[in-house]
């Protein structure tokens, strides 16, 4: 029987760094997962997901053992990604080169974009479908499946990184994949 | 026969209700009491709309599944390579717990002051050093109050003086007073712990 976050989080703190992996493991690929459904790109969710475990573990001494090890990792990852999406926004730039006179004027040219047989095998019609739908919910319903679905919390872990009832959230995921399921509707009948 | 018909309109009137669907739902995410479990598994067997329903849910979590993607290779090494050393790994690498560097350094002085003053006992050796000790925390002692005396009746002085000049001195004084206690008490604030400050902002630790 595997030993639960927290009392990884004890022996960590006494100086079992190589600890760390374990809960490294326990948590990547739902970390990855949940941050690529909110960043919608894979180096980034990577990148924000090592950034994430770094910052967890500079902080392991302040865990509440009250909480649970992995509302706290979702809510520190979640603030994460929201704050790279502000800053991504902030970043954008129009495409419209200034006009310099020499009659050169027009759209920046772009890096191509090809993409790696791994993508173009991803992307197929349904997962564009998918992530349209979901991309298409409101943020509240988003949130809660992504959070669910991706990140793999229980309905109780949801509530409480959430602080939200039980029932509001059982409702939400109920109501959020119906919308689902209404959008898909022919994809999911193959 | 029996069974099935008793089964069919448990079916009926479960179906009345609005939450039967959020149950199939629930029970796909693994979220369902044992008790419910066992009440749908048997209206799944003899009401097809409730099959074909759980059909959907089945076919999106499918097809949400293929959405994810894989971590990539030596994803958690990378964060090992990482990870920046803490005060925590720091102590427990020396073996000695934080307050033990200031403990040793007060014994040393302690016993060098000992050896230095017990030498000079005329008494046994051991019962030289013990007294020795006790004289020597006891000047420091008298030396500690008699500087604090000192301080206070100096900053007890300047005060008085202070406020005798002037009413607006007395305000100053209680404005700069009540400005540190709103500092403390802030300061006591900031000191929560990182979960639960990191669930109550949205900066902290983001």
């Amino acid at each position: 029987m595997q030993p639960p976050d927290e009392d990884l989080v004890a022996s960590i703190l006494k100086g079992k760094r190589l600890l760390f992996e374990e809960l490294v493991g326990r948590y990547q690929g739902r970390l990855v997962n949940y941050l690529y459904r909110m960043l919608r790109n894979e180096e980034d969710a990577h990148d924000l997901a090592q950034e994430v475990f770094v910052k967890i573990y500079g902080a392991l001494d302040r865990f509440d053992p009250k909480y649970r090890f992995s509302t706290w990792l979702f809510r520190v990852a979640q603030n994460a990604a929201i704050d790279k999406i502000r800053k991504r926004r902030l970043k954008l730039v129009s495409l419209h080169r200034p006009d310099t006179g020499d009659g050169d004027s027009g759209e920046w040219e772009l890096e191509g974009q090809e993409l790696t047989p791994y993508q173009e095998a991803r992307n197929v019609e349904r997962g564009t479908a998918i992530k349209q739908a979901i991309d298409g919910l409101p943020w509240e319903y988003q949130e809660l499946i992504s959070l669910r679905h991706y990140g793999e919390l229980s309905y109780d872990e949801i509530a409480k990184m959430k602080e939200m009832p039980l029932g509001t959230v059982k409702n939400k995921l109920f109501r959020g994949r119906q919308m689902l399921k209404e959008r898909l509707g022919d994809y999911l009948t193959d | 026969m029996k069974i099935e018909s008793a089964a069919l309109e448990q079916s009926a009137a479960w179906k009345q209700s609005t939450a039967w669907k959020q149950w199939l739902d629930q029970d796909l995410d693994g979220e369902l009491e044992a008790a419910e479990a066992s009440q749908l598994a048997k209206i799944l067997e003899v009401d097809p709309e409730a099959r074909a329903e759980r059909r959907g849910l089945v076919a999106l979590h499918q097809a949400m599944d293929e959405d994810r993607i894989a971590v990539r290779p030596g994803f958690s090494d990378q964060v090992m390579e990482a990870l920046p050393q803490t005060w925590w790994e720091r102590e427990s690498s020396a073996g000695l717990p934080r307050w033990a560097l200031p403990m040793a350094m007060m014994l040393v002085t302690a016993l060098g002051a000992a050896l230095t003053l017990g030498s000079a006992a005329e008494v046994g050796r051991f019962a030289g050093l013990g007294t020795t000790i006790l004289d020597f925390m006891q000047a420091t002692f008298l030396a500690g109050s008699g500087m604090l005396f000192a301080t206070w009746r100096g900053f007890g002085f300047g005060l008085e003086t202070l406020i005798a000049e002037s009413g607006l001195n007395l305000l100053a004084l209680a404005g700069a007073v009540l400005s540190l206690n709103v500092l403390f008490v802030s300061m006591l604030r900031r000191r929560r712990p990182a979960a639960q400050a990191a669930e109550t902002t949205g900066s902290e630790d983001s």
